[in-house]
C-alpha cells in the first residue's frame, strides 16, 4: 500500500513537470505581455507581473488601425476553410470508402501522394495560377487551395469504412439515391470525425503563414499571423507589445481546444486510423 | 445492373471532383511541371540565355555537389532524431494522460498548447530562449554556475542542430500525443484485465498488450511525422537560416529557387526531394506494413 502511495506521488511529480515544461514558454509570454515594456525582459523573470498592466493589449489596438480587420479576416477565413473541408473531404471520403468507380485506386493513391510534395515545388506554380486568375491579394487565393486536403480525405475515408454497410443498404433498397443516403444517413453518423477534422482545419487555417504571406500583400487583407509578423518587424524591440499581440493569435485556438478536446480525441479514436 | 454501376460511378466522380480538382491544381500539376522544368536551364537572372534543354545536367550537378549531400545528411539526421524522440516522449505522455487522475482535462490541454501556438510565435520564442545575450537558456545555466560565459547556441556547429531538434520536439510531440492517445482509447480495458489476472507486470503488459494493439496507429503516426519532418522549413529558416550545418533539403531548394533564381536546378531538387519522400513512404507502407490503404 505504501509503495502504491509513493508511486502515485511520483506519477504526479512527473505529470506536473511535463505540464510545466510544455506550458512554461507560454506562461512566461503571458506574464511578459502583462508587464510594462521595460520590465518584460527582467532577469530573473517574475511570473506574477508587478506592476500589472493591460497597456500592451490596449496599445495593440491603437498602434495599427488594421488590427480589428486582421482578427475579422482570420476568423472569416478559418470559418470558410472549416466549412469547405468538412463538405468536400467528407464527400470524397464517402466515394473512396463506399462507391466503386473506374480509377478509384489510382485517384486515392494520387491523393495520398500529394502529401509527399515539398512546398517549394508548388509555390511558384500556384502563384503563377493565382496571378493569371487575378486572385493575388484576394481571399480566393487563400480559400481555394485550402478548401480540401489529402489528410482530411484520408481521415474521412477511414471513418466511413468503419460504418456498417447494412445501415445504408436498407435505405438503398427503399429507393434512396446515393447522395440522399450520404446526406441523411452517413453524415449525421460521422459527427465525431467531422469534429476532429473541423479542429484540424481550423488550426491549419488559423496558423497558416507561408502561402498567405505570398499572396496577400496589403495590410487590410492580412490575417493575424501576417499582422504579427508585420508587428514584429515594426516594433522589434518592444517584446511586451509583440507578445500581447501574439496572445490574440494563441488564445482563441487554445480556448477552442479546451472546449472541444473530449470530443476531439474521441473523434480521432473512432476514425480508427489503422 | 450495368446502368446502376454507371450511375454509381457518376455519383462518385461528382463527389470526388471538388477535392481532386483542388489537389490536382495545387499539388499534382506543380510537381509534374517541376519535373518538366528540371530538364531545362531556367535562370531568371540571365533571361538572354533563354530556356535551353539540358537533359540530366541539373541532376548531375546536384549529385556532384557536396552541398546537396550535406543537406541530405542534415535532413536525415534531423528526421530520425526528432521523430524518434517525439515517438518515445509522445507514447510516454499519452500513456500517462490516459490514466484517470484529478485535473486530467487541464493537463491534456496544457500538453497540447505547443501545437496550438502559431509557428511564427513559437519560432520567435525559441529564438529568444536561445539568444546568447538575453536568452533564458544561457541566463539559467549561468545562474546555476554551469556555464561561465554566454554561449552562441544557434551560431555554433555543435549546438545549432540540437536547438532546432529541441524546438521541433517541443512543438510536434503534442501531435504525436494526440494520435497515440486516440489509439489508446480504442484498446478495450478487458485486455489489461485479462493480463492482470495472468499476473503480468506493468512492463510486460506494455510490451505484450499496449504495443501490439497500438502498432497500426504508431505506424501511421510515424509515417505522417516522418513525411512532415523530412520537409522541415520554417523552424530552420527562422532559427539559423540554414547556417552552421543545419541546412535541410527544403531550405536548400528554397535558396536555389528563390535566392539564386535558378528555377531549373530548384525544380530538379524538388523532384529529388519528392523521390526521397516516396521511398520513405514505400518503406513504411510495404516493409513495416502500415495499412494506409485498407
Amino acid at each position: 500500500m505504501k509503495k502504491n502511495q509513493a508511486l502515485k506521488y511520483l506519477l504526479y511529480l512527473v505529470l506536473i513537470s511535463i505540464a510545466l515544461l510544455t506550458m512554461a514558454p507560454f506562461l512566461v509570454s503571458v506574464s511578459a505581455s502583462l508587464k510594462p515594456a521595460e520590465k518584460a525582459l527582467e532577469w530573473p523573470p517574475n511570473l506574477i507581473p508587478s506592476p500589472f498592466t493591460l497597456d500592451n493589449y490596449a496599445k495593440v489596438w491603437q498602434v495599427s488601425p488594421f488590427f480589428p480587420k486582421w482578427l475579422v479576416n482570420s476568423v472569416f477565413l478559418a470559418i470558410v476553410h472549416v466549412i469547405c473541408q468538412l463538405l468536400f473531404c467528407s464527400m470524397a471520403g464517402y466515394a473512396f470508402a463506399r462507391l466503386s468507380f473506374p480509377g478509384k485506386k489510382l485517384l486515392f493513391l494520387a491523393t495520398l501522394g500529394s502529401m509527399m510534395i515539398p512546398a517549394q515545388a508548388t509555390m511558384i506554380s500556384n502563384y503563377a495560377i493565382a496571378n493569371s486568375l487575378g486572385w493575388v491579394n484576394t481571399f480566393y487565393a487563400v480559400i481555394v487551395p485550402g478548401a480540401a486536403g489529402a489528410f482530411g480525405i484520408f481521415l474521412m475515408t477511414q471513418f466511413f469504412k468503419g460504418i456498417p454497410r447494412e445501415l445504408e443498404e436498407a435505405a438503398h433498397i427503399d429507393g434512396c439515391s446515393r447522395l440522399l443516403i450520404f446526406w441523411r444517413i452517413i453524415l449525421p453518423l460521422a459527427t465525431p470525425a467531422l469534429g476532429a477534422l473541423a479542429i484540424f482545419s481550423f488550426q491549419g487555417s488559423w496558423n497558416g503563414f507561408m502561402w498567405p504571406l505570398i499572396v496577400l500583400n496589403t495590410p487590410e487583407n492580412f490575417t493575424l499571423p501576417l499582422g504579427l509578423n508585420y508587428f514584429r518587424s515594426e516594433y522589434a524591440t518592444d517584446w511586451a507589445l509583440v507578445l500581447a499581440g501574439s496572445m490574440f493569435n494563441s488564445v482563441p485556438i487554445i480556448l477552442i481546444f479546451l472546449f472541444f478536446q473530449r470530443y476531439f480525441i474521441k473523434g480521432i479514436a473512432t476514425t480508427g486510423l489503422k | 445492373m450495368d446502368k446502376e454501376a454507371t450511375r454509381e460511378a457518376k455519383t462518385a466522380y461528382l463527389l470526388v471532383a471538388p477535392s481532386l480538382i483542388v489537389i490536382g491544381v495545387i499539388a499534382l500539376f506543380p510537381i509534374l511541371r517541376s519535373l518538366w522544368m528540371s530538364f531545362y536551364a531556367i535562370d531568371l537572372t540571365l533571361p538572354q540565355l533563354g530556356r535551353p534543354f539540358v537533359g540530366l545536367a541539373n541532376y548531375l550537378e546536384i549529385f556532384t555537389d557536396s552541398r546537396f549531400w550535406a543537406a541530405l545528411w542534415n535532413t536525415t539526421y534531423f528526421t530520425v532524431i526528432s521523430v524518434t524522440l517525439e515517438l518515445v516522449l509522445g507514447l510516454a505522455i499519452a500513456m500517462l494522460v490516459n490514466r484517470p487522475f484529478a485535473g486530467r482535462g487541464l493537463l491534456r490541454a496544457s500538453v497540447l498548447i505547443p501545437w496550438a501556438i502559431p509557428t511564427v510565435v513559437s519560432a520567435q520564442m525559441w529564438r529568444w530562449i536561445f539568444n546568447d545575450k538575453a536568452g533564458i537558456l544561457g541566463s539559467l545555466l549561468q545562474n546555476f554556475k554551469i556555464l561561465s560565459e554566454p554561449y552562441p547556441w544557434l551560431a555554433s556547429v555543435e549546438t545549432a542542430r540540437l536547438c532546432i531538434i529541441a524546438a521541433d520536439v517541443w512543438k510536434t510531440t503534442p501531435f504525436m500525443v494526440l494520435l497515440l492517445l486516440a489509439g489508446l482509447q480504442t484498446i478495450s480495458p478487458e485486455y489489461y484485465e485479462a493480463a492482470m489476472v495472468d499476473g503480468a507486470t506493468p512492463f510486460r503488459r506494455f510490451l505484450h498488450v499496449t504495443l501490439p494493439l497500438l502498432k497500426p496507429i504508431i505506424l501511421v503516426a510515424l509515417l505522417f511525422r516522418t513525411l512532415d519532418a523530412f520537409r522541415i522549413f520554417d523552424l530552420v529558416y527562422v532559427l539559423t537560416g540554414g547556417a552552421f550545418k543545419t541546412e535541410t533539403l527544403s531550405v536548400l531548394t528554397s535558396d536555389v529557387t528563390f535566392k539564386c533564381s535558378d528555377y531549373g536546378q530548384g525544380s530538379a531538387l524538388a523532384v529529388v526531394m519528392f523521390c526521397c519522400i516516396m521511398v520513405i513512404s514505400f518503406i513504411f507502407i510495404k516493409v513495416l506494413g502500415a495499412k494506409v490503404e485498407e
